[in-house]
């Protein structure tokens, strides 16, 4: 039985150990080499499907043009997102989280108190949402402290409150208001006085009180 | 290729690599088997010194896994082929280690797979074969780093250099490390009774082996 073929001297030169170096160095026993035409064939399958033509097509580009092309791919998607965070127009759960992850970094971006109040899945993209601009931070509280505390009542409170919390923009009641300050309420007097001859005076003493008696829709337990 | 030639690549030396490694990766049975063949048992019994027995079978599977996927990119002679297939080996004892740290389970320590092995199928190799034991014995009461020289020195056939290649050190320190190898072996076989005398009686209680 001959040893392994050995292309130089001795490793390990200490002659005491010969016999210890020999025993390691015997040709492989019947355990060792047991499946070996099995493994022989899987290793020729195995060899041929990694050379094959996949992956000589993955090997065109070298390791340093997919890094670049990588890093590229990266820095655009980074700013891509970090523009949408900044103009608020992500998703409602994106939004905050971008903010917090920016914020990190010394980036002020709006995050959701800036949202609070509107849908989620509203506050992406559209012209409104993203060219509202907010005054306050406690928005909320000011236009509050204006519903308690103005003197206004009826319509003209109504109307305040929607102004102060739309910023101007409500044009609630305005419509209805315009409607029975022109076409509604004079038509009547017209009606009533053409067909008294000019001495009704039908709806003018009851005009103010009708406003007020109609229920407010959103507190039907006070009244 | 004609049926002389493959005749005389039965037998891996630095001669005949170069013919054997260009029919390997043609995909030539006969070549990728001369390879397995003569490598195979080098590598099991690499392991078998550093690894539990039951994460030996994987590991080597494992390397010839990498050796055939890397066989055309392989460039360099019959030393630098086996320092490379050594390197695989060295990579995949790492990751079964790392494995074995996370496991659970304690693996049973070698020594008690051997004498399990043994009582199930007994070496049918006779004397040789319980010499091949013996000597992988002794080696794994070394710590790690100097069998691991060793091994690579003896059965890679790999030079002071080229195992600090395959183990990323330089080669005066492997060169300390198979000194100290080779005392502690030295010591450890004096107190087992045992004289590391060439043509004499390695282990107690045996014939002198034959080389």
């Amino acid at each position: 039985m001959s040893h392994f073929p050995s292309d130089r001297s001795d490793p390990v030169s200490d002659p005491d150990f010969s016999t210890l170096w020999s025993a390691l160095r015997a040709p492989g026993f019947a355990d060792e080499l047991v499946g070996g035409r099995s493994t022989v064939a899987m290793l020729i399958a195995r060899g041929s499907v990694t050379a094959g033509p996949v992956q000589a097509r993955r090997s065109r580009l070298s390791n340093g043009v997919r890094v670049r092309i990588a890093a590229v791919g990266l820095a655009a998607a980074f700013a891509a997102s970090s523009g949408l965070t900044y103009a608020g127009a992500l998703p409602g759960a994106a939004q905050p989280l971008a903010s917090t992850v920016l914020a990190r970094v010394g980036v002020t971006v709006p995050g959701h108190h800036e949202n609070a109040g509107t849908h989620p899945d509203r506050q992406r993209g559209s012209a409104s949402a993203t060219s509202v601009s907010h005054p306050s931070p406690n928005h909320g509280t000011d236009v509050s402290t204006l519903a308690r505390s103005t003197t206004l009542t009826g319509r003209a409170k109504g109307m305040a409150i929607a102004a102060a919390a739309s910023d101007g923009r409500s044009v609630a009641g305005q419509a209805n208001a315009a409607a029975r300050s022109g076409g509604h309420s004079t038509s009547g007097q017209q009606t009533a006085a053409t067909k008294s001859g000019g001495r009704s005076s039908q709806g003018q003493g009851h005009r103010p009180s009708r406003v007020p008696t109609a229920p407010h829709p959103q507190h039907p337990a006070s009244h | 290729m004609r049926e002389r030639d493959r005749r005389s690549f039965a037998e891996v030396s630095a001669q005949t690599f170069p013919g054997l490694l260009l029919a390997a990766r043609g995909r030539e049975e006969w070549a990728v088997g001369a390879l397995w063949r003569d490598l195979h048992p080098r590598l099991l019994r690499y392991l078998r010194v550093l690894l539990p027995a039951v994460d030996v079978e994987d590991a080597v599977s494992d390397v010839w896994v990498e050796v055939a996927a890397g066989l055309d990119r392989f460039e360099g002679d019959w030393a630098a082929f086996r320092g490379w297939v050594f390197t695989i080996a060295r990579l995949r004892v790492i990751d079964a280690r790392r494995r074995s740290r996370r496991r659970k389970t304690a693996a049973r320590p070698p020594e008690a797979i051997t004498e399990l092995i043994d009582e199930v199928s007994p070496p049918a190799d006779g004397p040789l074969r319980a010499d091949l034991e013996q000597a992988l014995a002794w080696l794994r009461r070394l710590p790690s780093d100097q069998a691991e020289v060793l091994l690579l020195r003896v059965l890679g056939d790999l030079s002071c250099e080229q195992v600090a290649a395959v183990m990323g050190r330089r080669s005066g320190a492997v060169r300390a490390l198979q000194h100290r190898a080779v005392a502690r072996l030295r010591e450890e076989m004096v107190r087992e009774g045992v004289t590391p005398q060439p043509r004499h009686a390695l282990w107690r209680g045996d014939e002198p082996l034959s080389v």
